[in-house]
């Protein structure tokens, strides 16, 4: 095992929700106690549906949020640790959801991609040939570079921005949902693209999506949240074929069917709301949902569970639960 | 486009109107010497409180000065404060907004405390105690108005700027290494021209209107300088004798502000329709 | 024996500058049952719908075509005639609930106005408002009618928009991609109220989605959208296993149902023309693997490859399957 590229401890965001100054404040616990690791050159998998954290941890790791409680340290140093600031910006990109919004629409492409290279101390002439030839590892043509945002298709300026954040040859990029604007054709394209080049320049990728199918194609390990926790994580065949949280059971068994004939699998459907988040909680963040909850889930919080080849689930019955696979 | 939606907002009759107001004012500021028949501080006492006639257009005053000339030498006064009000008052009013809105937090509450605290205050009276404090004069009056209305700007441009620094492009520009201080200047600045240009240019009738109004109570521009509101003012006294006094400077008054408020409104269907003020 | 309740004919609707979202439209839709238009973003699917709820906005206009509903020709009605159609025969929910329901007043009140239109009294008219919420699977039915629209979650909300729908029981429902902007585990459950209460009430669906799992979970007939144009209709099974349209059986191997250990996405080339120029031969053409110079010169025909599925590609002959 090699040693890990990217490592987030016990990492907490506690948002402040009223009479923020005071002592006695109520706060949205977003992200509570999650920790992992990413290796280089691999890619985890965080899924969740809305509310479960995954932004806001995604907004701490990228350095755009300081987390209430915790470390991350990537390559060994803490990306708060001001002496190493600048390497971290080297060596860490992002790439947004929303690929209108992800570039200035009053400069053109080239611009916006020469941008970060000329605040890394590239010169005008340095800068354009790496600009032409990142263009050309994301399947950009050239005459694309001078014109703006807004004469792009979406495709298009998602391949801009993954172009952006892979220039200064970093080697963890965050992904936050970057394909769920495409339509499927494109995605497609986008995601074959950004396999290709972790391949080519060995990154290491955090792949956040809601998207089931696009996290399980892309990913060698995939992290479960929900409600600010991790309720499994494991390689990804381990959690997609021998998950053991009820809480992944109903995930995957809510994605649609691939054919017809699998309408009536089946289904273990949650019914009723994530539960709030705000103030102190008691047990399992799932067992308000959860169809195998006993009365201890709500008292105890679970720990987490190593199920064997690191594959870690955070319920109190992991493994005992029947979920009759088929 | 650009072109066709200029000429759209400038056909609507009554941002004409605004404009071709605002021209003559505009004209009166700057030709003043070659309109004016007099000037502004001749006096000719055996010939004062004369009615209208060929050598005074629009009378003498109790000083047998020509109320016309007084006026159109006044406009530039009307326009030098206004305007001077409005360009302090949106510097004040777009930092704290920008600061309030980017860094959030302490800084934040500390900024929206000061705003309630400055609107929980009439503001002609704050300006009012302002100008005293700093003996009146209309340097004083522009600064003392621009002290009572910034907050306008701060509340606007602070949830202006709560919503662009969230923008996935600014993000990214964090990521890769651009400071706050260049994220403001570079990403943020140029996303709120539009706005600081609508909301400077509608505030700038009510300048006018508030300077003006500080000049009635002499405390802007002092004599011989012909401030509309003073002349205004002065003229109250002898009304039944001699109404012209007052009643062209305080025409004046309402033609500026009116023309400048419908010169706004065109402005701001030409660069934000959607936006509210 | 099948009745048909909704017929659409050569529907064609238009926006500014000559762009023609939807060209010559045509599907049936039988009582109770399910037919799914699916495509991607830019395809007409919503427009389609739309037009037939006429709801298009100007500038668009729709410029041809026939709509029968029961029969009767749609298109043809006054506003106010078609007033009474809208909520009482034919029902739609839409992508954003939110914007759907009216803030200021309590998401009961709402479903029951659409009651009191049809001439209920006001206590039956509650009474049925409670039973519907029921039947939606609210949880504390009593107390969520009394409820405003910003204090109940997304998937509640798209649940109030189908209960407000359905208790006016209309013969045909039109959802315009209602579980998009929900979460996974809450789209399931709004499937699964879907497909429970269209078999209560014998509704017919109308399904607007991009998603092919909705499809494969709900619809009993499929359209495929391309371009403005449905490219393929068949049932639903014969789609997903042998679909004949290059484009459909691309965008089947776009999904991704696969690990990258396993092998790579297919990927289809190039972009959806411009809709607001004259397009000669097929739309797909300039990005179809299988092009041929028929299909650049000629506009291809719908035509029946085998009962009930057709299929509009040059490549693909009538009652016979592909090459």
């Amino acid at each position: 095992m090699s040693e890990p590229l990217l490592r987030v401890e016990h990492l907490k965001k506690y948002f402040p929700l009223r009479g923020g100054l005071k002592k006695n404040a109520a706060f949205v616990r977003a992200v509570d106690d999650v920790s992992f690791t990413i290796r280089p050159g691999e890619t985890l998998g965080l899924v969740g549906e809305s509310g479960s954290g995954k932004t806001t941890l995604a907004q701490m790791i990228l350095g755009l949020l300081p987390p209430t409680e915790g470390t991350i340290t990537l390559d060994g140093a803490d990306i708060w640790d001001k002496a190493h600031r600048a390497q971290f910006h080297k060596s860490i990109g992002a790439v947004f959801q929303d690929p209108a919004s992800s570039l200035n629409p009053r400069t053109t492409v080239y611009r916006s991609l020469e941008r970060p290279l000329e605040l890394n101390g590239y010169s005008k002439g340095d800068a354009r040939d790496l600009i032409y030839e990142t263009a050309e590892k994301v399947n950009l043509g050239r005459e694309l570079l001078e014109r703006f945002p807004y004469e792009l298709s979406g495709g298009q300026q998602q391949r801009v921005s993954i172009a952006r954040a892979i220039m200064l040859r970093p080697k963890l990029l965050v992904l936050d949902e970057p394909t769920s604007a495409l339509d499927v054709s494109v995605q497609a394209q986008t995601l074959n693209e950004l396999l290709e080049l972790q391949q080519k320049f060995g990154l290491a990728y955090l792949f956040i999506t809601h998207n089931l199918s696009v996290v399980r194609y892309m990913s060698d390990r995939i992290c479960v949240l929900y409600g600010g926790k991790i309720m499994e994580l494991g390689e990804t065949e381990a959690v997609y074929d021998h998950y053991v949280h009820p809480y992944t059971l109903s995930l995957l068994s809510s994605v649609p069917p691939l054919h017809p004939s699998q309408r009536n699998r089946k289904k273990y459907l949650l019914t009723g709301d994530m539960p709030s988040l705000i103030g102190e909680l008691k047990g399992c963040r799932f067992a308000s949902r959860c169809p195998f909850a006993q009365d201890s889930c709500r008292e105890a919080e679970p720990e987490c569970k190593d199920m064997g080849g690191e594959h870690l689930a955070a319920c109190a019955f992991a493994g005992e639960l029947d979920f009759q696979k088929d | 486009m650009k072109k066709s939606k200029l000429w759209q907002v400038a056909r609507k009759p009554l941002f004409f109107i605004g404009f071709l107001m605002l021209a003559v004012v505009v004209i009166a500021a700057l030709f003043a010497p070659l309109i004016a028949p007099h000037g502004y501080a001749e006096m000719n006492l055996a010939l004062k409180f004369t009615a209208p006639c060929a050598q005074f257009p629009l009378g003498t005053d109790q000083y047998g000065r020509c109320v016309f000339s007084r006026i159109v030498y006044g406009s530039r006064i009307a326009l030098k404060v206004g305007i001077m009000a409005v360009v302090i008052e949106t510097g004040i009013g777009v930092t704290l907004g920008i600061i309030a809105g980017y860094y959030g937090k302490k800084l934040d509450q500390a900024i929206m405390f000061l705003t309630d605290m400055i609107w929980s205050i009439p503001p002609i009276i704050l300006a009012m105690a302002i100008v005293l404090l700093l003996t009146p004069s209309a340097e004083n009056v522009a600064i003392s108005v621009a002290l009572v209305t910034w907050a306008q700007f701060t509340k606007i441009v602070r949830v202006k700027v709560q919503s662009i620094k969230n923008l996935s492009y600014i993000q990214a520009a964090k990521v890769y290494g651009e400071s706050d201080v260049q994220i403001i200047l570079r990403y943020i600045l140029p996303n709120l021209t539009s706005t600081i240009v609508i909301l400077a240019s509608l505030a700038l009738p009510s300048a006018i209107l508030s300077t003006t109004s500080m000049g009635f109570l002499s405390l802007g521009a002092q004599e011989p300088l012909p401030d509309w509101g003073m002349i205004l003012s002065g003229g109250i006294q002898f009304i039944e004798r001699a109404s012209w006094i007052s009643f062209w400077p305080g025409l004046a008054i309402v033609w500026t502000v009116l023309g400048f408020n419908l010169a706004a409104e065109g402005l701001k269907e030409l660069l934000d329709p959607r936006m509210k003020v | 024996m099948e009745e048909k309740i909704l017929q659409v004919k050569e529907l064609s609707v238009s926006f500014s500058g000559g762009v023609q979202a939807v060209s010559k439209v045509s599907f049936d839709l039988n009582r109770g049952e399910t037919f799914a238009l699916v495509g991607e973003s830019g395809c007409g699917k919503s427009t389609t719908a739309r037009a037939i709820m006429r709801l298009i906005r100007a500038p668009g206009r729709i410029t041809g075509g026939e709509v029968y509903f029961e029969g009767k020709e749609l298109l043809g009605l006054s506003e106010k005639e078609m007033t009474a159609v809208r909520g009482k025969n034919i029902g739609m929910i839409f992508q954003n609930p939110l914007d759907s329901l009216n803030p200021v007043y309590t998401s009961g009140s709402q479903v029951a106005e659409g009651l009191i239109v049809d001439k209920m009294e006001k206590g039956e008219a509650w009474a049925l408002v409670e039973e519907t919420f029921r039947d939606v699977k609210i949880p504390d039915a009593e107390k969520r009618v009394k409820s405003y629209p910003h204090e109940i979650s997304g998937g509640m909300r798209q649940r109030v928009m189908i209960g407000m729908m359905l208790c006016r029981h209309p013969k045909l429902l039109i959802a315009d991609e209602p579980t998009t902007a929900l979460d996974v585990t809450i789209q399931a459950g709004i499937i699964e109220l879907m497909n429970d209460l269209r078999r209560k009430y014998d509704t017919a669906v109308l399904m607007i989605t991009h998603d092919f799992g909705i499809v494969a979970d709900m619809a009993d007939r499929v359209g495929v959208m391309y371009a403005g144009e449905i490219v393929e209709l068949g049932d639903v099974f014969t789609i997903f296993d042998h679909p004949l349209h290059p484009y459909t059986r691309l965008l089947m191997k776009a999904l991704p149902v696969i690990t990258k250990k396993e092998g790579r996405l297919e990927t289809i080339p190039g972009t959806v023309p411009d809709l607001s120029k004259p397009i000669q031969g097929c739309r797909f053409a300039d990005r179809c693997p299988d092009a041929c110079d028929a299909c650049r010169q000629y506009s291809p025909a719908m035509v029946e490859a085998e009962p009930g599925h057709l299929c509009a590609c040059h490549r693909v002959k009538g009652g016979e399957g592909n090459e």
